[in-house]
C-alpha cells in the first residue's frame, strides 16, 4: 500500500515550542500535539551551531549537499511511511477511542554531530535512549535512526548535542490531520459494512448467495484490515519520534576552519591534531 | 613556504628547526621534518609542530594571532605565562578551557617559540582531570625541547613575552581559575 503524501509546509515556530508533551491520560493516543501552533508542517535547522546555544559553534561547516540530501531522504522516508509495520514498537490504539481531533502531527529530526570516540558515543546513545525508553531502529555505520518517545524528543537530541560537535540540526513536521480523519470515518464505515455483510451472510439461502457474500465480505475485509495497518503506522510515528543521527570523527583531516586568513597556520592546531584515542 | 624551507635546511645542512627528547611516559609516534608526535600513557598527546616566520613576525604576533583564532573557535584562554626552551629561546604557554561542543572536557595547553626563522609550537592535549599535572609538567617538556633558528644581533628569539590576555571569550563560557 502506498501511503498518501501528506501536504508538507514551513511552521514558524520557536525550538522551545516544539514537541510540546503531551498530557498523561492522552499520551498513549495522542504522542505529539501542538496546541496553539499554526497547523502547519515545520522545518527547523541550525547548521553548524549548538541546538541549545545556536550562537555557538560557528566555525562548523554544513555537511556536503549529497550528505544532506540523503538525510532527507531518511527523513522522507520515515515521514511518509514505508509498506512495512514497524513491528518493534507497536503502538497499540484502543478501538474506538477517537485521537486528538486538533492536530496529529508527525515529528522527525536530523542531527549531525562530531566526535573524538565514536564508539563511546554509540554506547552513550544507547544509554541515553534505554533511559528515554526509546530504540535503535537501525545502525548503518556512522548512520543511525533512533526511535525516541515523543516527549522525550526534544530532551534526547539536547542531551545528544553535549556529546560533541553539532555539525547539523534539523527538525521536521508532518501534520497528517486530514489524512487521520480520513482513516478514522474510513474505518467506521468499513467496520458497519462488515457487520452488515456478516448479518447478511448468516441470512444467506443458498450456496450461491453465501459464497457472493463471503466475496465481498473478504474484500471488505481485507481493506479494513490495511486501514487499521496505517493507522497503527501513523500512531507509531506520532507516539514515537525519529532521529536521524549521523555520527562523524574529529580529526585533524576533517573539516578545518577555512577563511581569506594569510595566516592558516592556527587552523592546524588544535585538540583534533593532538589528541590520542 | 614548507618546501622551501626542507630546501634551504638541506642547503644548510640542517636537519630539523627543532629537537625534542622523549619526555618519559611518552612514546614517540611519529617523527617528520616539521613535525613530531608523543603518546603518554595515558593517552595524553604531545605534538610539537614548525612554521616558518615572516618577516615582522614577533611573539607578540603570533601570540595574539594564535590566542584569537583559537578563542574563535570555542578555546578560552584562562592562563598564560612566559617560558623558555632548553637553549633559551624565549616562549609564552597558553592554557586553555575549551568549551564542551568543541572540547567533550579536555585539557588543552599550547607553547609558542618563535626565532627568526621559525615558529616552533608545542601542543598538549587529553583528558580534564589530567590538566593540573601536565601543567605542571610543561616546564619539563620544555626543556626537553631544543630550537634553532636565531640569527645574532636580532632579539626575535629574546621575546619579549606579553602580559595581557586578549582572547576573545566565547558566549557562556567561564574561567575555571
Amino acid at each position: 500500500m502506498t501511503p498518501p503524501v501528506a501536504e508538507s509546509r514551513i511552521l514558524a515556530i520557536k525550538p522551545a515550542e516544539l514537541l510540546v508533551a503531551p498530557s498523561s491520560d492522552s499520551q498513549e493516543n495522542v504522542g505529539v500535539s501542538l496546541a496553539g501552533t499554526t497547523g502547519a508542517d515545520s522545518e527547523y535547522t541550525v547548521e553548524g551551531a549548538s541546538v541549545s546555544s545556536p550562537s555557538v559553534g560557528t566555525a562548523s561547516r554544513p555537511p556536503p549537499l549529497d550528505q544532506r540530501l540523503s538525510e532527507k531522504r531518511v527523513l522522507a522516508q520515515h515521514l511518509a511511511g514505508p509498506e512495512r509495520e514497524d513491528v518493534r514498537a507497536p503502538v497499540e490504539v484502543p478501538e474506538n477511542e477517537p485521537v486528538d481531533p486538533a492536530r496529529v502531527v508527525l515529528y522527525a529530526g536530523s542531527l549531525q554531530l562530531a566526535v573524538f570516540d565514536v564508539a563511546q558515543a554509540k554506547q552513550t546513545i544507547e544509554d541515553a535512549l534505554e533511559v528515554a525508553g526509546g530504540y535503535v531502529q537501525r545502525m548503518e555505520g556512522n548512520s543511525m535512526v533512533l526511535r525516541i518517545p515523543a516527549p522525550k524528543f526534544r530532551p534526547v537530541i539536547d542531551e545528544l548535542s553535549t556529546m560533541g560537535r553539532v555539525d547539523y540540526f534539523g527538525i521536521e513536521s508532518l501534520d497528517v490531520t486530514e489524512e487521520y480523519e480520513d482513516l478514522q470515518t474510513r474505518i467506521e464505515v468499513l467496520r458497519r459494512t462488515h457487520s452488515q455483510l456478516l448479518e447478511l451472510l448468516d441470512q444467506a439461502a443458498t450456496v450461491e448467495e453465501a459464497l457472493e457474500v463471503r466475496k465481498q465480505l473478504d474484500a471488505v475485509t481485507l481493506e479494513l484490515e490495511r486501514a487499521l495497518g496505517r493507522q497503527r503506522w501513523l500512531d507509531s510515528r506520532q507516539a514515537l519520534s525519529t532521529l536521524a543521527l549521523v555520527l562523524t570523527e574529529r580529526g585533524i583531516d576533517g573539516d578545518l576552519p577555512s577563511s581569506n586568513d594569510p595566516f592558516p597556520w592556527v587552523d592546524s592546531i588544535g585538540l583534533e591534531a593532538t589528541l590520542w584515542r | 613556504m614548507k618546501t622551501t624551507l626542507l630546501l634551504l635546511m638541506t642547503l644548510t645542512g640542517c636537519s630539523s628547526a627543532f629537537e625534542m627528547k622523549t619526555p618519559s611516559g611518552f612514546a614517540r609516534v611519529e617523527r617528520e621534518w616539521d613535525q613530531i608526535t608523543y603518546k603518554g600513557i595515558d593517552d595524553v598527546g604531545l605534538r610539537v609542530d614548525m612554521f616558518g616566520n615572516l618577516d615582522g613576525g614577533t611573539l607578540d604576533f603570533w601570540t595574539h594571532d594564535l590566542t584569537s583564532k583559537l578563542g574563535a573557535r570555542g578555546y578560552q584562554l584562562v592562563r598564560r605565562q612566559p617560558i623558555a626552551s632548553s637553549n633559551g629561546v624565549a616562549g609564552t604557554t597558553f592554557e586553555f578551557v575549551v568549551d564542551a561542543q568543541v572540547g567533550e572536557h579536555k585539557f588543552f595547553i599550547v607553547s609558542l617559540f618563535v626565532t627568526d626563522e621559525y615558529r616552533i609550537v608545542m601542543q598538549l592535549a587529553g583528558d580534564e582531570s589530567l590538566r593540573t599535572a601536565y601543567w605542571s609538567r610543561n616546564e619539563e617538556f620544555a626543556n626537553n625541547l631544543r630550537i634553532r633558528g636565531c640569527h645574532a644581533f636580532r632579539s626575535v628569539c629574546r621575546g619579549p613575552t606579553t602580559t595581557s590576555s586578549s582572547t576573545p571569550r566565547a558566549a557562556g563560557a567561564h574561567s575555571h581559575y
